[in-house]
């Protein structure tokens, strides 16, 4: 599948970003293409583009906060999880996709 | 046919001792006996004596009823009257209220325990642990084995007694100034002169007592009637009574001076409702751990001394704890605690433990030479009041004695101290400071230190009046005798003398011809002395200020007393609540006139310091650094801390600070101004090695996260332990930061940090976090960084070792390093 992804955590300085390792290397070990934008304390980075979110099959939100620009997703399918879970169970993320 | 009369109180604060000492004074004009009854409470007093009608309690909307009966019942009654109606409303004063305090916050480690925990004001910060010595708390005690020979002797012996404590209080009437002090010593001296009081001692000495035993017992009769209202207020009049025992004893040659000395024995905790200088002087400084005082501005004596000699002092806090036993004073956080408990014991040792750590930390480079990053000399210098304390200035890193305030040498005492007294003290600072420089500042007395043997007079505004130098020309024996004692002590050191308050270039050259005057004199008979000896002056008057290129050509340096010029240029008394609020040294106008003193004698080659307050706090040194200043002196346990922040500063950027802190509109301005100039430590790393522990013994949680941030707390990197704790704790209780594979990285985002820092714990025994795997944790590293950071560098190098901590191999190589540089070594070269 072809997968964007946002992580997001309550001080931007840990989860964020641990989460989106996870998402990046177990995502790549399932045979999928993913990019995972990070949205902590340095602002928004690895910035998915329009033409990521049209290209993409679905969203990944592993998320606490509100997502910055959300409106971008709008016509996407999301699934949403805590960022707990991307490096609690990160598998059971993608497997939630198929559904 | 007796007179009644009967009223409502009309005093919020009850018949304290002002009004009462008024009314008093009204009906023992007359002849008649005027009794008062508190129907509240049905107690009966002469209304002649302040001690009776304060101790029935009258408190407001009290309802009294006065019985006038006597040949002048009709006058009596008619004045009785008169004042009750005209002048008892106006007489009311608020009492002192307890300062606010603020919401005190128990360490986290001590949440939940059985202890109590009184809040107080921070006079002098520190951590002590010992046992209470209640200093005031006295009560009289008579020997009861005494036997009394002969009534009319014992008598004679009272009078005079009476008599000579009388004009003791009456001159220091007449040496206090503010009227409100006035009023406070006369409602003391009513005590003395009190109808009551002196009718059961003469009771008691005509029933066989001795005149010692009479005074012992009279007083403490009305002693417990005062302590027994209830009341605050005339609980501290029962300490009044007392003082007023012991000076009557003391008169009467009864031995009871031996009783007001306290020794100390063991590790002591005093606490007292106020203490006068030489009490603290006289006690055993190994042995005093802590200081509570009841009332004690920032500015008193007892405070400036406790400051410095480091004693952790708390104000502000009542009586609740003089029965504690053993107490904690916690003066970093402001409040006093006990029962020192097991726990609470473990707790603070370990927090004096790292206080001694950040000490040893700050102090490894006190001989070297205090100069900012760019190599800017800065000579920091410590202010002292007494001989003993030089020694302690040297082992906090003084580089000199910046200001030796001789005020209390003087004070205190009935007749000033002697020239080879004064000598033996002066050159006893000057030999054990040695090369390194003395200013001994001249008396400064006047305002609000008055000297009983000096020749003054009672003066309406004291502050605008006969003070510092003023005074000399109308004692110049005894300034010259001090002269004389820092001109032959300058042959034993570098001493420079400096005199205070001059406003006009006619007294400082007035000075400067008196300070030759005696160097010639000494000269002719051989005596030795120091002859670079510099003189100069204090700059504490703005006239002073504003002719200090005129003074450059008079004398040789200049130190600027923060404390005055403020309070002279913005017209403000810093000890008036309601106007303290307007005092504030970064006011623009103040920071404008230190900038043209600074340049103004710079660009004359004279050497400019500071002593003031302003001198002592280290968030307004870029401001001090950025004047170009030679040197500043403050109380010696600030000094290391000024010390190493100073090498942290660039002149160039401090410069900068002090250009915009001229154009500011006020004071918040140039507050916004040095808050955002955050006093960086110079080339600071992420991490260094005395941030990683790799054999903790820490057993919770909670203790981890403390230890963690008291690494920070040693190395400077933070001042705030407990807001850094708590915004670690914020995060984690949102959920915990245990991410799994024995590893936890707890956070935080706070501006309660002076540096990003990184820090490393491994754990001898794991212990539970909460983590996602609900495993334990034996590898912690905590991440901390500055809110308002704009430098993304190092959130950047944070992320990343987020990124890599998910890695298996990164996580190996961590756990596995041997040491603390191993684990440095490999962090670094993995993270950049």
């Amino acid at each position: 599948m072809n997968i964007v992804a946002v992580t997001a955590c309550p001080t931007g300085i840990a989860h964020t970003y641990m989460a989106a390792a996870q998402l990046e290397k177990i995502g790549k070990e399932l045979g999928h293409k993913i990019k995972v934008e990070t949205q902590g304390a340095m602002g928004i980075e690895n910035e998915l583009t329009v033409t990521d979110i049209k290209n993409a099959d679905v969203a990944i939100f592993a998320v606490d906060i509100e997502v910055e620009e959300r409106q971008r997703f709008n016509g996407i399918k999301i699934v949403e999880v805590p960022v707990q879970l991307a490096l609690k169970d990160p598998k059971s993320i993608f497997a939630k996709l198929a559904d | 046919m007796p007179l009644e009369y009967t009223f409502i109180c009309p005093l919020p604060n009850g018949m304290h001792a002002r009004p009462a000492s008024l009314f008093a004074e009204i009906v023992a004009a007359f002849k008649s006996s005027v009794s008062l009854i508190n129907e509240r409470t049905g107690n009966k007093a002469d209304a002649a004596s302040v001690l009776d009608l304060i101790s029935v309690d009258i408190r407001n909307n009290d309802r009294c009823r006065i019985i006038f009966s006597g040949d002048d019942e009709k006058t009596a009654y008619s004045s009785v009257v008169k004042f009750i109606e005209n002048v008892l409303p106006g007489c009311d004063e608020p009492l002192p209220k307890p300062q606010s305090q603020g919401n005190v916050k128990m360490p986290r480690l001590l949440d939940g325990l059985d202890v109590t925990c009184l809040p107080g004001n921070i006079a002098c910060g520190g951590i002590g642990i010992g046992r209470v010595v209640s200093i005031n708390g006295f009560t009289l005690q008579a020997d009861s084995t005494e036997t009394a020979k002969d009534p009319i002797a014992e008598r004679k012996k009272l009078k005079s007694a009476i008599n000579a404590v009388r004009s003791d209080m009456e001159s220091m009437i007449a040496g206090k100034l503010s009227s409100v002090e006035a009023d406070v010593l006369r409602a003391h001296l009513s005590l003395i002169n009190d109808a009551a009081l002196v009718r059961e001692i003469v009771g008691l000495i005509d029933s066989g007592r001795t005149g010692g035993q009479a005074v012992v017992n009279a007083i403490e009769k009305f002693a417990e009637k005062l302590e027994n209202t209830g009341s605050e207020y005339m609980r501290e009049r029962a300490i009044d009574l007392r003082d007023i025992g012991i000076q009557l004893l003391e008169r009467m040659n009864i031995g009871v001076i031996k009783q007001r000395e306290v020794v100390l024995t063991e590790p002591s905790i005093v606490v007292a409702s106020s203490l006068a200088p030489r009490q603290l002087l006289s006690l055993d400084r190994k042995l005093l751990c802590g200081l509570i005082l009841k009332q004690a501005g920032a500015t008193s004596h007892a405070v400036i001394l406790a400051r410095s000699f480091g004693i952790p002092t708390v104000t502000g806090i009542a009586d609740a704890c003089t029965k504690a036993g053993e107490v904690v004073v916690d003066a970093e956080r402001g409040m006093v605690l006990f029962p020192v408990s097991d726990e609470v014991r473990r707790f603070y040792e370990r927090e004096i433990e790292r206080q001694a750590l950040r000490h040893a930390h700050l102090t490894k480079f006190n001989d070297v030479p205090v100069v900012t990053c760019d190599g800017v000399r800065l000579e920091i210098a410590a202010n002292i009041a007494t001989g003993s304390e030089v020694e302690a200035t040297i082992a906090n890193g003084a580089e000199g004695i910046g200001l030796f305030r001789t005020e209390m040498l003087f004070s205190e005492r009935p007749s000033p101290p002697s020239e080879d007294e004064q000598f033996e003290i002066y050159a006893h600072v000057a030999r054990t400071m040695g090369e390194r420089p003395v200013i001994i500042r001249t008396l400064d007395a006047g305002g609000d230190k008055p000297l009983p043997y000096l020749n003054q007079t009672v003066e309406e505004n004291p502050f605008l009046g006969c003070r510092g130098i003023r005074l000399y020309r109308n004692n110049i024996e005894l300034i010259t005798n001090q002269i004389r004692a820092i001109v032959r002590a300058s042959a034993f050191g570098h001493v420079k003398v400096m005199a205070p308050m001059v406003c006009s270039i006619d007294e400082a050259r007035w000075f400067l011809e008196l300070v030759r005057s005696v160097q010639a004199d000494f000269g002719e008979t051989g005596v030795e002395y120091g002859r670079e000896m510099q003189i100069g002056i204090m700059i504490e008057v703005p006239s002073a200020a504003m002719m200090i290129d005129k003074l450059c050509d008079v004398v040789d340096f200049f130190s600027i007393g923060t404390n005055d010029l403020c309070q002279y240029l913005l017209a403000v008394e810093r000890g008036n609540p309601k106007v303290s609020s307007i005092y504030n040294e970064r006011h623009p106008a103040f920071v404008r006139l230190l900038k043209s003193i600074a340049d103004c004698a710079r660009s004359r080659g004279k050497w400019v310091g500071m002593c003031g307050e302003m001198a002592g706090k280290v968030e307004n040194l870029p401001l001090l650094v950025g004047l170009g200043l030679n040197e500043i002196s403050l109380s010696a346990p600030n000094i290391a801390a000024i010390r190493n922040a100073v090498s942290s500063l660039d002149t160039g950027r401090c410069r900068q600070i002090v250009e915009s802190a001229i154009d500011c509109r006020d004071a918040s301005e140039v507050d916004l101004l040095l808050n955002e100039f955050v006093v960086k430590l110079a080339g600071q790393p992420l991490l260094d090695a005395n941030l990683i522990i790799t054999q903790s013994n820490s057993r919770t949680k909670a203790e981890v996260i403390k230890e963690l941030v008291d690494l920070l707390y040693v190395a400077r990197r933070t001042d705030s332990c407990d807001e850094v704790e708590e915004a670690i704790w914020a995060r984690e209780t949102v959920y915990s930061t245990g991410l799994g594979h024995g590893f936890a990285i707890p956070h935080c985002k706070t501006d309660n940090l002076k540096a990003n820092s990184l820090a490393v714990l491994k754990l001898a025994h794991p212990i539970e976090w909460g983590s996602i795997d609900d495993k334990p944790v034996s590898f912690v590293i905590l991440l901390a960084i500055r809110e308002s950071d704009r430098d993304n560098s190092h959130m950047r190098i944070f992320s990343i070792l987020a990124r890599k901590l998910m890695d298996e191999d990164f996580r190996q190589l961590l756990s596995t390093a041997k040491n603390s540089n191993e684990i440095l070594l490999r962090l670094s070269s993995e993270l950049t």
